[in-house]
């Protein structure tokens, strides 16, 4: 994969602009899927994803990629970069991807996970179960339901490690390079954003119930 | 244990999938005219680089020559004090030092090695700048 994005981009860096489309085609999803997590307006996302593409392109034209260098992670660089400076164009408060709110601090470890779950969980009572017919499908559209409403509410420094790591499929090692931050708490965060959600759901499932229904 | 283990990975496969976002329709389209356009302007800017350097190489001439003339005469003159001033060389050094403190008169600038030495002092400042914008100041990611 690596291997093709390499040769397109020396085929773009010679002049076949319309190459560019594939590389475009290849990331700008997943791509905005991450700015989306930072900036939180699509219109604020697309300006700040083409603007990613054009760094990307000139870099490309004045050499400045090296070879070396994976290629998805030089480019998540400079998409995290450029949202996180739209981020600070258009609000009076800093991105902070290292520290929880201060209120944050009165909960338990992990548990700023749940605040705006919880919150928002009464929307959740309105889970139109009627046309799933079965109490299977129901269940499973709960779940389904119940891990989308979870991954809307967890804070920021948390979804966009969680965005890095599986829609944008970039390592722990990666991850802790581009967001400048520990190893350890790339890991931790992972593995806290998960343990909390098996814990909402066998909170609202036994594990045998759950298990008979994802199974 | 077990059980658990498959519901991790069930939350593995399925956590992602919420976060998952579509850019709009025309998106690739609207990035490939930007990207067109970037190119053209790099293009003009090309040209424009070009053409400010042929300007200040032709200024950069123009101030050396005047310099130099203006050396010139003045060696001339000490030289030849007491001697015939009216000879075609003196006339011309002459005509060519009149004709640029009237050019450089245009633009406000009394010609005195003074004022040479600011030029040649802008000149460098303006060469280092170019230079360094290309090399240093240059954006990476």
């Amino acid at each position: 994969m690596q291997d093709s994005d390499i040769e397109i981009l020396n085929r773009v860096k010679k002049g076949e602009i319309n190459l560019f489309r594939e590389i475009v085609e290849k990331y700008k999803d997943r791509s905005f899927s991450l700015t989306l997590r930072i900036l939180k307006n699509r219109n604020e996302a697309e300006d700040s994803l083409q603007e990613s593409f054009l760094r990307l392109y000139k870099a490309i034209i004045a050499g400045g990629f090296e070879e070396k260098a994976k290629f998805s992670t030089y480019f998540y660089t400079i998409v995290y970069n450029t949202a996180i400076e739209h981020y600070r164009k258009y609000n009076s408060k800093n991105f902070n991807i290292t520290s929880i709110e201060i209120n944050d601090s009165f909960y338990k470890d992990g548990d700023e996970l749940y605040k705006n779950y919880y919150e928002s969980r009464i929307d959740e009572a309105l889970i139109d179960t009627a046309e799933h017919g079965t109490e299977r499908n129901s269940a499973i559209a709960e779940i389904k339901s119940i891990i989308e409403k979870y991954v809307s509410c967890v804070p920021e420094h948390y979804s966009v490690i969680l965005n890095m790591f599986y829609i944008n499929e970039l390592s722990y090692d990666e991850i802790s390079k581009i967001l400048k931050i520990p190893l350890g708490t790339v890991k931790n965060r992972i593995f806290r954003a998960k343990e909390k959600l098996k814990e909402i759901l066998l909170r609202e499932f036994s594990a045998r119930e759950l298990l008979e229904y994802i199974n | 244990m077990d059980n658990l283990s498959n519901i991790d990975r069930f939350i593995d496969e399925n956590i992602g999938k919420p976060m998952f976002e579509k850019t709009s329709g025309d998106f690739t389209d609207k990035m490939i005219r930007e990207i067109e356009l970037a190119k053209e302007f790099q293009r003009e800017d090309k040209r424009t680089f070009r053409f400010v350097n042929f300007a200040i190489a032709g200024f950069a001439a123009l101030i050396l020559t005047v310099g130099a003339v203006i050396i010139w005469i003045s060696s001339k003159n000490i030289d030849e004090q007491g001697i015939d001033t009216e000879g075609t060389g003196f006339a011309i050094s002459q005509f060519i030092g009149n004709l640029n403190t009237k050019i450089f008169g245009i633009f406000g600038v009394s010609l005195t090695p003074e004022a040479l030495l600011y030029f040649i002092g802008i000149l460098v400042f303006v060469f280092i700048f170019s230079v360094a914008d290309k090399f240093l100041f240059r954006r990476s990611y």
